[in-house]
């Protein structure tokens, strides 16, 4: 009974990601079929496809900004995070949790837009941007999700004889894991989200096409770079959210 | 005196250390302000050494001065006291000099001529902030406390109202923006104020709806985090040909201006991300209340009303104020998407400027979007922790 | 052999431990008893080098534990917590394989050990192996981790009031299979508590801590008998021979011989602890009871026998 409605939760999932991901790959790679679909949605337009890029190039851009800008910070934030709870790092603790609630203050875009006088346009200050941006909330979560770790299983795992590292790599990572992953997506939708922005320091990704339909009054444009940008988010959510088998049933 | 505080007050030491530290590399640092021959220029810089003269000397003394008191065996109070005055001092000085170096560049270059705050000022901002963050953490918490705080940004408000920083560009900018900053101000206020007055009902709404029956929570939360998912500009979008077409077919709504672009989308999206906060805590607080408590309530012969007003709403306020400034300090942050699509609000100057390279610009949209989250953020923070002095130990 | 000599631990000032010397002879189990405060678990934690004394030395089988890598030490030891300390994210048979994982043995080895341990502490490997702790009851929880420190067959069990958050019921029957276990293992346990009835039932010897000092260190009777000091008898209060008599069973003492009548008189098995016959007595409001082995009536028991039996020393061998 209990194995049943556990394995249905992990079916539905599954099935939630599979149809994401296929909506995701076929507006991208069948550009005629979705062609056809604009049409229906915007019957009004004389263009539906954006004709700067190709969808394949614009999500091309779109998933490099973001998993680029991910990767990155997750490298970063796990470091920063690790290195506030080691016994030097600690004094800086209060410090990082500070920071990173008022880096939620300052609006992404913001962060890309005042970069390119440094960097130029492109997708340089959006990769930099949204790694400076995700650094801080992941090294949170590391924070947050070992301090959960109760103590009295990390004072058995010292007290059965494991080494420091053994603790950290089986007992404490594990158990931090659901946290860690939680501020990875946070990130990775944040960044999704944020690389449509991109468009406006001509970055490229999705947003391009969307901006252009703003500007042209073109309702199929929006919808070109609308669409597969909420699939791809919402696929991103899904793929990252998940529950450790130990706490299931 | 506890241990726990005992060596939060050793660690803290080690954190000033490294904000005096910091103020001294941006104090050294290359590019400390930005000079350009006009106002879209890419720029040269100059570092504060060069442009403070013997003022520099001054910075560079406080933060020495701030990393010997760290390191002093000084009761914690006027050390504290010291540390965070001397930390909070070498920004306002370095800004107010930057003034002074502007005004004059300004009449050797002429009027075309910007100097901006470059990374050496912005970094020792940030030395600041790690220095009075570590000094602050030795006094009890209090009005003396938030004074040293928040003191700094007093004095930079002080300099720009006393008009010593008119010839920065971003006030430059300011000066040539004027009547337009007041109105995108206001209206930037206005579309947070709209998003999060909806957010909020809705929030509270669904937050009790999902606490009370169950059944309906993971429909609700199921709903809100797609909704939270959605990238910003492709929410907007989806909207844009819905709200076209609303506003083609009733010529009321055309005329209270809600069309594809304009304030309409934006407040729909932003009241959109706002209701999760809002009903995510909601539903905590209501259900992570102690049953125990309620039964006592009643036992004692409260009504269903007063359990509510006495009991329940007490206890669970701070929770929901809580998910309230979240979503504030989201929403304030996320208005600026309205300068991107014909919504105005500060947003406007960040995007002018961007398509400009014009950082002056941006900052004039970006320094006052980051000064009202903050001012939520604090603000309720500080309703939040007024509401819960029960939790404190005694 | 565990020794404890001079051991002192000082937290900014205040002398949790205030030199201390003990003695764990091989194969007893010795229960630190105390008031809270009494510096019990520091004493135990500094064994396993969980804690290092501020001065004092323990020594393991002769061997100075500072000398020691305190990890290899520790492997060399079985732990058991108060809140059990089960890792969430392991089963439960991975829990019970941590030692022997961490000392390299090979799979099979693990395996079939692990099917031993669970069934030792009663529970079916079948069953149970695969479920995660958050699935288990207190009690199951609390026999895992006494499998669990049992894995890896050490010498030396440390246990930290490992009872003391289950249900009086359960707890009651964790003490006994505790002692059933104890009887066969023969480890040399040190246990921590602050509940003398389970102090008395399981401790081979008991040492009594106040503020960071050993008081008395000796059997349950002979603290009964001859309290050190004033402390030691308040400690225990009037009825603490009511509690050491939980240790004799009717077999051990001698009965009266059956009289006529007997056959009318309320039947007892002899496996009965003393405890439970006197409350037989008063329950039942008998003048005595017929004690019985394999349904055959050898001696009777009453009030002389149980005040005959006390007048001499034991040595508590019911289990």
């Amino acid at each position: 009974m209990r194995a049943r409605s556990v394995d249905r939760q992990a079916l539905t999932r599954w099935l939630g990601i599979a149809a994401l991901a296929a909506a995701t790959a076929w507006m991208t790679f069948d550009a005629r079929g979705f062609e056809r679909l604009l049409r229906v949605l915007a019957p009004g337009e004389t263009s539906w496809l954006y004709p700067t890029k190709p969808l394949t190039t614009l999500m091309a851009e779109q998933i490099w900004l973001a998993a680029a800008a991910s990767a990155l910070a997750t490298a970063a934030g796990f470091a920063l995070g690790a290195l506030a709870l080691t016994r030097f790092g600690i004094a800086f603790r209060d410090l990082v949790l500070s920071a990173g609630s008022l880096a939620q203050t300052v609006p992404t875009v913001a962060l890309m837009a005042l970069l390119v006088p440094l960097t130029g346009y492109g997708p340089e200050p959006v990769i930099i941007a949204l790694t400076l941006y995700g650094i801080l909330p992941i090294a949170l979560n590391v924070i947050s999700g070992i301090e959960s770790v109760p103590p009295d299983v990390r004072d058995a795992a010292t007290g059965i004889g494991m080494r420091r590292w053994q603790r950290v790599i089986r007992v404490e990572l594990p158990l931090a894991w659901p946290v860690i992953v939680g501020g990875i997506k946070n990130v990775v939708v944040i960044n999704v989200s944020a690389a449509t922005l991109g468009a406006v320091v001509a970055a490229g990704g999705l947003g391009m096409p969307i901006l252009a339909g703003f500007h042209d009054y073109n309702d199929a444009y929006i919808l070109q770079g609308a669409l597969p940008s909420i699939a791809l988010a919402l696929l991103a959510d899904r793929l990252l959210t998940v529950r450790p088998r130990w706490e299931r049933g | 005196m506890s241990r726990t505080e005992a060596s939060l007050h050793e660690r803290a030491r080690a954190v000033a250390v490294s904000g005096a530290v910091l103020g001294i590399v941006a104090a050294l640092a290359p590019f400390g302000l930005v000079l350009r021959q006009t106002r879209i220029d890419r720029g040269a810089g100059v570092s504060l050494v060069d442009a403070l003269g013997a003022w520099w000397w001054a910075i560079v003394a406080c933060w020495l001065l701030v990393a010997l008191l760290a390191r002093s065996r000084l009761p914690l109070r006027p050390r504290g006291v010291a540390a965070s005055l001397l930390s909070g001092l070498a920004p306002v000085l370095a800004l107010w000099q930057a003034g002074v170096f502007a005004a004059a560049y300004a009449t050797k270059a002429g009027d075309l001529s910007r100097v901006s705050l470059g990374p050496g000022f912005w970094l020792t901002a940030a030395a600041a902030y790690v220095a009075v963050f570590a000094a602050t953490a030795w006094l009890e918490p209090g009005l003396l406390r938030a004074a040293l705080s928040y003191g700094p940004f007093a004095g930079a408000g002080a300099l720009v109202a006393g008009g010593a920083l008119s010839d920065l560009g971003i006030l430059k900018e300011y000066a040539n923006n004027a009547d337009a900053f007041g109105k995108q101000f206001a209206l930037h206020l206005g579309y947070v104020g709209a998003s999060v007055a909806v957010g909020l009902a809705l929030g509270l709404a669904l937050g009790l709806l999902a606490a009370r029956r169950p059944a309906s929570e993971p429909a609700v939360f199921g709903a809100l985090n797609v909704l939270q998912v959605l990238p910003t500009l492709a929410f907007i979008g989806l909207l844009y040909p819905v709200l076209t077409r609303l506003s083609e077919r009733a010529p009321v709504l055309a005329s209270l201006g809600v069309r594809g672009v304009g304030w309409a989308p934006v407040v729909i999206v932003l009241a959109a991300y706002a209701v999760y906060p809002i009903a995510r805590n909601t539903h905590a607080a209501l259900t992570s209340l102690d049953p125990a408590v309620i039964d006592a309530a009643r036992g004692i012969g409260m009504a269903p009303v007063q359990v509510l007003a006495r009991v329940e709403l007490p206890l669970a306020t701070p929770v929901i104020l809580a998910g309230l400034r979240v979503a504030l300090v989201q929403t304030t942050a996320g208005a600026i998407i309205a300068g991107l699509v014909g919504g105005g609000g500060l947003g406007t100057f960040v995007f002018l400027g961007a398509s400009e390279t014009a950082s002056d610009l941006m900052l004039l949209g970006v320094v006052p979007i980051v000064a009202l989250a903050l001012t939520f953020d604090r603000g309720l923070s500080g309703i939040e922790t007024a509401l819960t002095r029960w939790k404190e130990p005694a | 052999m565990i020794e404890i000599s001079g051991l002192t631990k000082e937290y900014g000032g205040h002398r949790a431990v205030d030199g201390l010397d003990l003695t764990v002879a091989s194969g007893e189990l010795t229960v630190l008893l105390g008031p809270s405060g009494a510096g019990k678990t520091t004493v135990l934690r500094c064994i396993n080098r969980l804690i290092e004394p501020t001065s004092g030395t323990v020594c393991v089988e002769g061997v100075d534990v500072a000398t020691l890598d305190p990890v290899e030490l520790r492997r060399r030891m079985g732990y058991v917590i108060q809140n059990v300390g089960l890792f969430p994210n392991m089963t439960i048979r991975e829990n019970v394989a941590a030692v022997p994982r961490l000392l390299g043995w090979d799979k099979r080895r693990i395996a079939e050990r692990i099917d031993e341990m669970l069934e030792l502490v009663g529970l079916d490997p079948e069953r149970y192996g695969g479920k995660y702790p958050r699935q288990l009851s207190g009690g199951e929880a609390q026999r895992v981790g006494v499998a669990r420190a049992l894995a890896a067959d050490p010498p030396i069990l440390l246990m930290d009031e490992p009872f003391g958050a289950v249900d009086p019921l359960t707890r009651e029957r964790l003490q006994r299979e505790m002692r059933h276990l104890q009887a066969r293992l023969r480890k040399t346990v040190v246990f921590v508590t602050h509940d003398i009835d389970e102090a008395v039932l399981l401790g081979d010897r008991i040492a009594l801590m106040r503020d960071g000092r050993l008081e008395q260190h000796d059997t349950p009777e002979a603290l009964w008998r001859r309290p050190a000091n004033e402390f030691v008898r308040r400690f225990f209060g009037e009825n603490l021979g009511l509690r050491v008599i939980i240790r004799y069973c009717l077999a051990d003492v001698r009965l009266k011989p059956l009289e006529e009548g007997a056959t009318a008189l309320p039947r007892i098995d002899a496996g009965v602890t003393l405890k439970e016959a006197l409350a037989e007595l008063v329950g039942r409001r008998a003048r005595a009871l017929a004690v019985v082995r394999d349904g055959a009536p050898i001696g009777m028991f009453d009030f002389d026998v149980l005040l005959a039996s006390l007048a001499e020393e034991g040595d508590g061998a019911c289990s």
